[in-house]
């Protein structure tokens, strides 16, 4: 699988990617929205996984326009954000999100959470 | 076509990848075979490159292999599933590898007969294509070779030179050993004709950080083109197959990504960095220094500002117009600053500096006022001050432009014009530069105050987002000192940032000062005294400190430069002085004034008190071992470490009996408690905590408050001078709540810059250990007095009407500390929490194995590490939680959901604990209940319940049942563990309450979770909690809440302000 992560906390990244790459996936790196909805344009990607605090534009913003955009309009989207966002996982699932990890990341449970929330075997 | 090459300027973008034709040829056979299954590969591969090879391949500063080629291969790594393994060495035993088995794969060389012998080369990589350079002062085109032959022409040993020497025999050449020998002669200006890849140029001056060269050349004619190829061992077919058929995986547009990545011929995408267009000839503010580096005022503005905002910044250099039109061109992101003017077509940031513009005019034209200039020829620079001057200056005078300084004296030393309008800053620099100074004089009556502003293209609304963010951020003190730095003479700068559209540039200081109203006898003062020494603490962080350049720094020294500049005084600092001596300095009359006091009794002979515009809390820090003491009475039989001449050993001395031990500084205070030198310290929570980070003292900790009010800070003056204390009274009567809230708030995030080294795991858990104790003891504390000061706000109420006004003051400070509470514990959380998600993460996949074997003792300890720094996340979780409640700023998000279902959720989440001890859980629950409530609350609360439950539960079971009553329902947890005494039960839900100190080891934790879940209860969810416990038999906590909050009215005020405090 090719997963598109978005996200701007460079040791974040680096674990996302580690833990995906592990698994056998190949990843590709955004470290802001506008970056992340070039790359999931230009490489539809198979998967994206979204942080919501993007130090451009928002990540509710960035899963709004790949939406609205045909090309990735049907690319699952897991959203991946920090605690005391309360509120936030209705919102997304109403944005067109499937799925929502909370940070921490946790790797041993990382990979189940992405099948969980995707409903497809990573 | 010519163009001039700046590493930050881009070749166009068709160009360099005409060997992409040469690639594509022998690919087309390949193309067919991309989706077929690739032949049987090895795990892995080894693959050789030479080092010193940039951009293409070499050893970066970590010691990594990186470049172009480099990635190449990681990507066909990804292609392929096979891993690579990169071995560096010198480009002759990169060949000897390849030859004796070392390596199997070379990461790419040119194709050459005689290595054909041994190798086989794989499908092209990359090409790389070759120019002539030429210095600008040349006369063109000179773009090919037969072109060169008038001038020695620099080549670099090898390929290059044999080429030249075939196609030019008897051409002068100048031999270097390498293209980077090469590239310094042709700087230092030993060659003016060079010939050289474009592509190894740029990069080599985006390396030096050398923005613009001389150097020109012709994109549209390389002299030639070289390709790389990978290559193998003659033979290894199998293995050349793998190669090509990975190769041919890659598209056309993953090269081009990874070429730009190292090269950026294409901007945007693939960078963080932006580039910012800087006049040439605009010192001191923008300008190329004697290494022709940038430098400069704004120049550094923006790299504090790219600092803040977590972007690199690189600069382009042109001069006015063409930096202007970079932007526009998109060469650059933006520019650096300048005046706009009505119809510029690109958008301005907020104003962030003012420039003041003056008319320069010879001297031997004895002119004095504009208005003697009618008549005149003036000459300017820029349109916006065209424009402008022109309304002002009696007609028929007339504004000319000018294109640069050149042209401009060349037209006033033959008398064309009579004079110039320029920012004054800049022309004096200038004149300065070329020992003309005495030569021009300003005319009195033109004084013109211009913002400067960042410009972008339009569209750019995140890029001018980021821009004006960072612009914000920025301190009036920080412009000061880059004024002080760049400026000869510092009175011409401004020392303004305005940081709101509406006001700011349009206002120059004169007018600010208008607000204050001072009496003629405080005028006259001001006018005898205009420079006001000032002596300071050097260490009272975050108050007033000397910063790392030694410049003065924090809260009061802001305070102190808008007082300066809204009074109109000027300010000087004497450094060097040492806290005592600052002190016996303004006894001795040496100093006027000291910004940033407490007051005590004898220091009342010596200095007047201004009114207090900022506190702290005053504390007791201990050892983290030492016993736990309530107040100051505690310390008696021990020994008290104080900094000397401090407020504090002035409260000590007059207000307890102890006798404390002095030390020179905080800092040597606070070391000797911790090397047991003394017990305690007494000083104030900021500067204390800002040491004990500072200095990596993990055994202290905030004991108690020292006093339960907190303490003000004064500005001191020298006793003799009351007048001066009415004058600073009324400058910070006219500081406004808005600008006092910045002036702090600049202070509160600046100390933090997120970033964590995975290997310095261990080392952070500790240090994020230590802090979160100091942060989390000195929240509770500060929290105790809130607590106290409602107590007391009540009582005075009731008591009595007329101390209404001094009730309102208590209510503002009230005020004034809840929203420093809320400002520290929203900046804090996220920092705390950001570097605890790596150590958790990475720990995690250490723990996992993912990384490869450990050992069961690593386990073991790491595992240690893990759940530490899981409970210390749901700590820090805890108080954000409770700071918000209390706070009001927490919102609930009411939505139906199945009761049942969220505790079969909260049973499962539970369950690795329970195995753990071996408990049973049953859940008992009769019906289907629904509840409109807020969800992730309710959960956090059994949660909580359920993980107490088993904590203190060692054998037996755990109940949960529920049960609705009317328009509440009840949940009960049920254990069959230790139980509570009843002397307990009062105090259970009180922050830090727990029982039995044996039962602290065991449990651990800091005792918040009852707290935090009683206020989540009672505060969100429309409920309450109980309990009922008998020694030995375990306990019931019941928990009743509201089927439906919306009911309920919870409260839902100043909800607008929640959500986002992490």
């Amino acid at each position: 699988m090719r997963v598109l992560v978005i996200e701007d906390n460079e040791n974040n990244m680096e674990l996302i990617t580690f833990i995906l790459n592990s698994n056998g996936h190949e990843t590709l790196r955004a470290i802001n929205g506008t970056m992340g909805l070039e790359m999931a344009r230009q490489e539809k990607p198979d998967l994206v996984l979204l942080d919501i605090q993007l130090p451009d534009i928002s990540g509710t913003e960035v899963l709004r326009r790949l939406r609205r955009h045909e090309e990735t309009a049907t690319i699952p989207v897991v959203a991946v954000t920090s605690y005391a966002m309360a509120g936030d996982r209705e919102r997304l699932l109403e944005a067109g999100c499937d799925g929502y990890i909370e940070k921490p990341i946790d790797p041993m449970r990382f990979m189940q959470q992405i099948e969980q929330a995707t409903g497809r075997l990573p | 076509m010519e163009r001039r090459l700046c590493s930050s300027r881009l070749l166009p973008a068709w160009m360099p990848w005409l060997w992409l034709v040469l690639l594509l040829l022998p690919q087309a056979g390949t193309a067919l075979a991309k989706n077929s299954p690739l032949p049987p590969a090895p795990d892995s591969v080894v693959i050789t490159y030479n080092v010193g090879n940039p951009p293409f391949k070499f050893t970066d500063r970590q010691g990594r292999p990186a470049g172009i080629l480099i990635d190449l291969w990681r990507l066909w790594s990804q292609k392929t599933g096979v891993d690579v393994l990169f071995k560096e060495a010198l480009f002759s035993e990169t060949l000897t590898m390849l030859k004796t088995g070392q390596a199997d794969i070379h990461a790419g060389l040119f194709y050459s007969r005689d290595r054909d012998d041994y190798l086989d080369y794989s499908a092209p990589l990359s090409g790389l294509s070759y120019y002539v350079f030429h210095h600008n002062k040349l006369p063109g085109p000179l773009d090919t070779l037969a072109a060169l032959t008038p001038y020695r022409i620099g080549v670099p040993r090898g390929y290059t030179r044999d080429f030249v020497q075939r196609r030019l025999p008897g051409a002068a050449l100048g031999i270097y050993d390498n293209f980077p020998a090469l590239y310094d002669a042709a700087l230092a200006g030993k060659i003016l004709v060079f010939v050289s890849p474009a592509l190894n140029l740029e990069y080599h001056l985006r390396m030096r950080r050398i923005s613009s060269t001389p150097f020109r050349y012709n994109p549209a004619r390389p002299v030639y083109t070289r390709v790389y190829h990978g290559a193998v061992a003659e033979g290894n077919d199998t293995l050349l197959t793998l190669i090509n058929q990975g190769l041919a995986r890659i598209s056309q547009e993953e090269r081009m990504t990874i070429e730009r990545k190292w090269l950026r011929t294409v901007r945007g995408s693939t960078t963080t960095s932006v580039i910012i267009a800087c006049d040439s000839d605009r010192a001191p503010l923008t300008m190329l220094n004697a290494q022709g580096k940038p430098a400069g005022l704004l120049v550094d503005l923006w790299r504090i500002w790219g600092k803040r905002q977590g972007i690199e910044v690189e600069f382009l250099f042109d001069h006015r117009r063409g930096a202007i039109d970079a932007v526009r061109d998109g060469l650059a992101d933006f520019h650096s600053g300048l005046a706009p003017w009505p119809g510029l077509d690109l958008t301005a940031s907020i104003p962030f500096y003012q420039l003041r513009a003056r008319v320069f005019v010879p001297l031997a034209r004895k002119p004095q006022t504009l208005m003697a200039m009618r008549g005149h020829l003036l000459a300017a620079l820029d349109k916006n001050l065209r424009d402008r001057l022109r309304k002002r200056l009696p007609p028929p005078g007339q504004v000319i432009m000018v294109r640069n300084y050149t042209d401009l004296f060349t037209r006033i030393a033959a008398k064309e014009v009579d004079g110039f309008v320029d920012d004054e800053i800049v022309a004096r620099n200038l004149l300065l530069r070329q020992g003309r100074q005495g030569e021009f004089t300003t005319l009195s009556d033109f004084h013109l105050l211009t913002p400067l502003v960042a410009v972008t293209r339009p569209g750019h609304t995140a890029l001018l987002k980021q821009i004006n963010t960072g612009l914000k951020k920025i301190t009036p003190s920080q412009i000061a000192r880059l004024e002080r730095k760049w400026f000869s003479d510092p009175d011409l700068g401004i020392s303004n940032t305005a940081t709101k559209e509406d006001d700011g540039c349009a206002l120059g200081p004169e007018q600010r000062s208008d607000h204050v109203e001072l009496t003629k006898e405080e005028k006259d003062f001001l006018h005898q005294h205009p420079e006001i020494r000032v002596g300071y603490d050097p260490e009272f962080f975050p108050f007033e400190f000397k910063d790392k350049e030694g410049k003065y720094s924090g809260i009061a020294a802001d305070y102190l430069d808008l007082l300066a500049r809204r009074l109109g005084f000027s300010l000087r600092i004497v450094d060097g002085l040492s806290w005592t001596q600052a002190i016996e300095s303004i006894q001795k009359g040496e100093i006027d004034l000291l910004p940033c006091v407490g007051k005590t009794m004898d220091r009342r002979e010596f200095l007047s008190f201004s009114d207090p515009y900022v506190s702290f809390q005053r504390v007791v820090i201990t050892r983290s071992d030492f016993p736990f003491i309530q107040d100051l009475d505690d310390l008696r039989r021990f020994r008290v470490a104080v900094q000397a001449n401090s407020s504090h050993a002035g409260f000590l001395r007059e207000q307890t009996p102890l006798r404390p031990l002095f030390y020179p500084t905080q800092a040597d205070a606070l070391m000797a408690v911790s090397k047991k030198q003394a017990d305690a310290f007494i000083g104030n929570l900021s500067s204390a905590t800002y040491w004990i980070r500072t200095l990596h003292l993990t055994n202290l900790k905030v004991a108690a408050p020292a006093q339960q009010e907190k303490q003000n800070l004064h500005i001191g003056i020298r006793a003799d001078w009351p007048i001066l204390t009415r004058i600073i009274n009324k400058g910070l009567a006219s500081i406004s709540t808005e600008e006092e809230n910045r002036l702090l708030r600049s202070w509160v995030s600046v100390e933090y810059e997120p970033g964590l080294n995975p290997a310095l795991l261990r080392r952070y858990l500790l240090q994020a250990v230590g802090l979160f104790t100091v942060f989390l003891l000195g929240f509770l504390l500060w929290n105790r007095r809130l607590k106290q000061e409602v107590r007391q706000r009540q009582q005075a109420q009731s008591q009595l009407q007329h101390y209404a006004a001094e009730l309102e003051k208590a209510n503002q400070e009230l005020k004034s500390l809840d929203r420093l509470k809320s400002m520290f514990i929203a900046s804090m959380s996220h920092e705390l929490r950001t570097p605890l998600n790596s150590i958790i993460g990475f720990t995690g996949v250490i723990l996992q194995g993912m990384t490869g074997e450990i050992n069961d003792r690593q386990r073991d300890q790491l595992g240690r590490v893990y759940r530490s720094a899981q409970h210390l996340l749901a700590l820090i979780s805890d108080v954000i939680d409770i700071s918000k409640i209390e706070a009001g700023r927490i919102e609930t998000f009411p939505q139906p959901f199945s009761l049942n279902e969220l505790i079969k959720e909260a049973a499962a989440g539970i369950q690795p604990q329970l195995q753990q001890k071996n408990l049973t859980l049953s859940l008992d629950l009769p019906r289907e209940i629904n509840l409109v409530s807020d969800r992730k609350r309710v959960l956090q609360v059994l949660l909580n319940l359920l993980s107490n439950a088993v904590k203190y539960t060692e054998q037996g079971k755990i109940v949960v049942t529920a049960e609705s009553r009317g328009d509440q329902v009840e949940i009960a947890v049920t254990d069959t563990g230790i139980g509570i005494a009843r002397k307990d039960l009062p105090h259970l839900f009180e922050a830090f309450e727990r029982l039995d100190s044996h039962l602290r080891i065991k449990a651990g934790g800091a005792g918040l979770g009852l707290y935090l879940t009683r206020k989540i209860v009672t505060e969100m969810l429309a409920g309450e909690i109980r309990v009922e416990s008998e020694p030995g038999r375990g306990s019931t906590f019941t928990l009743t809440i509201s089927t439906d909050i919306r009911e309920k009215g919870v409260r839902e005020e100043e909800t607008s302000n929640a959500g986002s405090g992490d």
